[in-house]
């Protein structure tokens, strides 16, 4: 091996990545290889599936491959351990969520990653609103305001279920319990579909759920559904009353977007936030992601940006007020 | 006079004790709770005693009962340590060579474990084994790992 | 609608050239990845997932199965050739299977599973198509107090998996329990002799420990007494079964059936239990059990029937309520999703076509994988033969891969890496694997299961008594304990008599 030649080689590497990091330039020729997409959450999911939906799309606007990869792992903690670290050039972003890039940093006591740091927001790509769902047959009640009192006359007594603790389907329970002050058993389970299904059979009385699997229960008649947690109604349960509605600044939302490692050139940031709001105003993805009853946002990095940091307080005083022990 | 019978047994069980021991010492901050609202370390705990109960149920065995007869056991350390560390290398060579090279490093150097290991063969096993794993897993089944890693100069992906 | 119309209907769909293609792709691409070890039918659909996304539903469904099918087939095999079980439900396949390969017959064992696998296949089907309704509302009877219950029967079941002592069978039981609690606590979210290691706080992973403890542990041993090329496997004598052994597997596998069908339905892990189940009820009934845990056929063809049937029937909890019941089936809902159909309590009625369509296709998919099977056992057979010193390092270096591949890291190599050495070091004590790894899987559930139970009744143990079904479960473990444990007491007098 010839040394000379191996340290130029090295030198030419070194100057190209220094340049990719130079501001300005940085963006017109992005991107110039692949790009990988790191995916906190397992295959199948819907972070995975709102990934797999954007970079699909990114691929054929930039013209380069846009490659998922799963980092499943401790809540999305590893994956995003891994997105902190690697190279802010714009080739490895990531997809993040509610509980990973909001709750996440108030109930871990340690990150694998620089809290204050934190990610590049590029921006939100959708939200799923949580519906409030009770088992018929156990909850005689036909709207908020009817749970809330049958729930205060038996303090202690009922239930409901959650796909784990610190999850946003719990933290929903917990900001019922807080705003209204009635008191309910948590009953945590190991995902959502063990949840719901104990819902459904009647051995816990209720949840909130994500809306597209809910859904599908309450037109089966086998749950009642209360109330939406989105601040406007969902298209696939237009009936259903939203919870802001009835408890005013009710909101629990569970929402997926995509994010750059810290130190990432805005430019670049910019470039994806731009593309991805287009990708997400296109009528076609729009109306795919409603037929999953999620809502579509794709909003500017900055808005995203407001966003997170809003969220990130209000989860950390819901896990404050509950008493959330922390891990 | 106690005589121990079974030596093997004696080791097990004494294993068996020590295990609970290290789980209730790693665990000793878990809250325990009781039986009718249990902690995080209720159950643990619970289940660490019952192995120090079982262990010593072992130890009392191989005082009373003999062993039944059987083969004296082979050892072949320089195995034991290839085959064992083969895995380690595995892991943290992967990122820094890429699957290719870490592949034939991790074959050349776990087939010298067998006394017909054969150099040439190695080898040549090494390549084949790289190459199909290469193109299996990186090429077919993108599995987010490069088949040349940064460590490789020109065909490294950095 | 009758049933036959049903039936027509998913046959239509099932057997269109295009359709029957992609199961067929989907069986093949299953068993080859599913074959390699480590990669266990979670890891290959997920692996495989992104080549259905441009398919119709039906079709991407119905190759998504195949994938399944062709893996989980794929694990068994490992299982019986190498003593690597791919998944959890193939670890009692791997006592017997792997024995009666080194005696030289693993073409036999491999039709065993092939042909029980394909019977109980049928006969889940069967079921399937006729009361799914039904049997999904049998599902939702069960609560966490039924599931402890049921976790209770499945632990003290596989005491029965010890062919040694007792005793040291329970202490890897518990070993197991323990090692189970590893990771964050499901009802209070803390974290258990986690050391701050992020990648522990989902817990062990299942497919790792088992590749330590059974694929690399069996290697070292091997390598101990090297003493022939091939080590330890005798001649091999026939690919078939003979007539006697047709004999023997007829009992196990119709027993294996019907008990994998049941638990199948059990979304909170029934499946998982149904493979032992059928091989510790199997140990107590047959007249062979001398020969259980040294080649015994029978311990072949009763958890792999129990297996597919319980396959099978896991189908009935995501296809009529929507509701996937264990990771496979979470999967198979992911996928569903991306196509645009959201399963429900209404997919029946609403997308006859993919329903009936699905089913009709798992019997065609079971089909296709005995006739793609059947004459690859010669293959598989004939790859005992190669020099174990090529061998091996092979299997090392797969398992590697398959172990990096669970979360696409590291971190499961080095845990399988770990627990060959505490494999080994247990085997040098004489503790058999087995147990542990079932202590393993059933801890978390048998633990979350209690403590979900107690948190329902508000720290009320007669919860457990109170259901019926729970308390006949209870009643039943008690009786299969004492049935385990009266021979072994008995046994011991005899020795303290001699003494």
């Amino acid at each position: 091996m010839n040394l000379n030649r191996f340290m130029a080689i090295a030198a030419a590497a070194t100057a190209f990545c220094m340049a990719g990091a130079e501001p300005g330039r940085a963006a017109d020729n992005y991107p110039s290889k692949t790009v990988t997409v790191v995916v906190p959450f397992a295959a199948g999911g819907n972070t995975d599936t709102f990934g797999r939906l954007v970079a699909e799309e990114l691929d054929k606007r930039l013209g380069q491959r846009f490659i998922v990869e799963n980092k499943p792992g401790a809540g999305g903690n590893i994956g995003l351990g891994d997105l902190a670290r690697s190279k802010p050039d714009g080739y490895t972003i990531g997809m993040g969520t509610v509980s990973s890039n909001a709750i996440n940093q108030t109930l871990y006591k340690a990150l694998p990653y620089d809290k204050d740091k934190g990610f590049e927001p590029i921006s939100l790509i959708a939200s799923l609103p949580n519906v409030l769902v009770v088992n018929p047959d156990r909850i005689k009640a036909n709207s908020v305001q009817e749970l809330v009192e049958f729930l205060k006359k038996e303090p202690g007594k009922h239930t409901y279920a959650s796909s784990g603790v610190g999850t946003s389907i719990h933290l929903a329970g917990e900001l019922l319990a807080t705003k209204t002050g009635v008191k309910i058993t948590h009953v945590p389970y190991k995902g959502s579909s063990q949840a719901i299904l104990d819902v459904v059979a009647g051995h816990v009385d209720m949840m909130f759920d994500n809306i597209p699997t809910a859904a599908q229960q309450v037109k089966g008649g086998k749950v009642k559904a209360l109330a939406v947690t989105s601040l406007e109604r969902a298209a696939l349960l237009p009936d259903v009353p939203t919870m802001a509605s009835i408890i005013p600044g009710f909101e629990a939302t569970s929402w997926h977007g995509l994010f750059a490692p810290p130190g990432t050139p805005p430019e670049i940031v910019e470039k994806l936030s731009k593309e991805v709001q287009a990708i997400i105003a296109d009528p076609a993805m729009k109306a795919k992601l409603e037929a999953m009853g999620v809502t579509p946002v794709g909003n500017t990095s900055v808005e995203f940006k407001d966003f997170i940091a809003k969220e990130t307080v209000k989860w950390a005083e819901v896990i404050k007020a509950a008493n959330v022990p922390l891990q | 006079m106690l005589k121990i019978r079974n030596g093997r047994d004696f080791v097990g069980g004494m294993s068996m004790i020590c295990i609970g021991l290290l789980f209730i010492w790693f665990g000793r901050e878990l809250e325990a709770g009781n039986s009718f609202q249990m902690g995080p370390g209720y159950f643990p705990r619970m289940l660490s005693l019952l192995l120090i109960v079982l262990g010593a149920l072992i130890m009392v065995q191989s005082i009373i009962v003999q062993a039944e007869e059987s083969e004296p056991d082979t050892w072949n350390w320089m195995a034991y340590a290839l085959v064992i560390f083969a895995p380690v290398g595995f892991g943290l060579l992967l990122a820094r060579l890429g699957l290719a090279p870490t592949m034939f490093v991790l074959i050349v150097g776990v087939a010298a474990a067998s006394r017909y290991a054969n150099w040439r063969h190695s080898i040549l096993l090494g390549l084949f084994l790289s190459v199909c794993s290469v193109l299996l897993f990186t090429r077919l089944l993108s599995l987010p790992v490069s088949a040349f890693g940064p460590w490789i100069p020109f065909l490294g992906n950095v | 609608m009758d049933i036959f119309s049903n039936l027509w209907l998913g046959a239509s769909t099932a057997f269109l050239p295009m359709n029957l293609l992609y199961g067929f792709v989907g069986c093949l691409l299953g068993t080859a990845i599913g074959v390699l070890p480590g990669l266990g039918p979670t890891a290959t659909i997920a692996m495989l997932l992104p080549i259905t996304f441009g398919l119709p539903p039906e079709s991407a469904l119905i190759m998504l199965a195949g994938i399944f099918y062709g893996a989980q087939y794929g694990g068994s095999t490992t299982a019986i050739l190498i003593n690597l079980p791919g998944e959890s439900s193939s670890v009692v396949t791997a006592i017997d299977g792997y024995q009666m390969a080194r005696n030289g017959r693993a073409g036999p064992a491999l039709a065993t599973a092939a042909l029980g696998s394909f019977f109980a296949g049928t006969v889940a089907t069967i079921l399937l198509a006729v009361a799914a309704p039904p049997l999904a509302a049998v599902a939702l009877n069960f609560g966490p107090a039924e599931y402890f219950s049921l976790m209770v029967l499945g632990l003290v079941a596989s005491v029965a998996l010890a062919s040694g002592s007792l005793v040291k069978a329970m202490a890897m039981i518990v070993f197991g329990l323990i090692l189970g609690t590893v990771g964050t606590d499901v009802e209070s979210g803390t974290p258990r002799y986690v050391f701050d290691i992020p990648e522990l706080y989902d817990g062990l992973n299942f497919v790792a420990v088992s590749m330590g403890i059974f694929g690399i542990c069996e290697i070292l041993r091997n390598l101990e007494n090297e003493q022939e090329r091939s080590v330890g496997v005798k001649r091999v004598t026939g690919l078939m079964l003979t007539k006697e052994d047709f004999k023997r597997v007829c009992g196990p596998v119709l027993r294996g059936t019907a008990l994998g069908s049941f638990l199948g339905i059990l979304p909170g892990g029934g499946a998982m239990l149904a493979s032992f189940a059928a091989y510790a009820m199997e140990k107590r009934v047959s007249p062979n059990r001398a020969e259980f845990g040294k080649g015994a056929i029978e311990g072949v063809a009763a958890p792999e029937s129990a297996n597919n049937a319980g396959a099978q029937t896991s189908f009935i909890p995501m296809l009529t309520l929507g509701i996937p019941g264990n990771p496979v089936m979470a999967l198979m809902v992911g996928a569903m999703i991306l196509q645009g159909i959201t399963p429900g309590p209404n997919v029946i009625s609403d997308e006859p076509k993919l329903f009936w369509g699905m089913i009709v296709s798992m019997w065609s998919g079971n089909l296709m994988l005995v006739i793609l099977n059947l004459p690859l056992i010669g293959l598989w057979v004939r790859m005992l033969t190669v020099p174990y010193h090529l061998l091996f390092p092979a299997i090392v270096g797969f398992c590697c891969i398959g172990a990096y591949s669970i979360n696409n890291s590291v971190f499961d190599v080095f845990v399988m890496a770990g627990f060959s050495v505490i494999g080994f070091a247990l085997s040098k004590l004489r503790f058999e694997p087995a147990p542990l790894l079932l202590g393993f899987i059933l801890g978390p559930m048998l633990e979350e299961n209690l403590r979900r139970a107690m948190l329902i009744s508000q720290g009320d143990p007669t919860t457990f008594l109170r259901s019926p079904l729970s308390l006949s479960l209870l009643i039943f473990a008690g009786l299969v304990l004492a049935l385990v444990l009266s021979p072994s007491i008995s046994r011991k007098r005899e020795e303290a008599f001699t003494e």
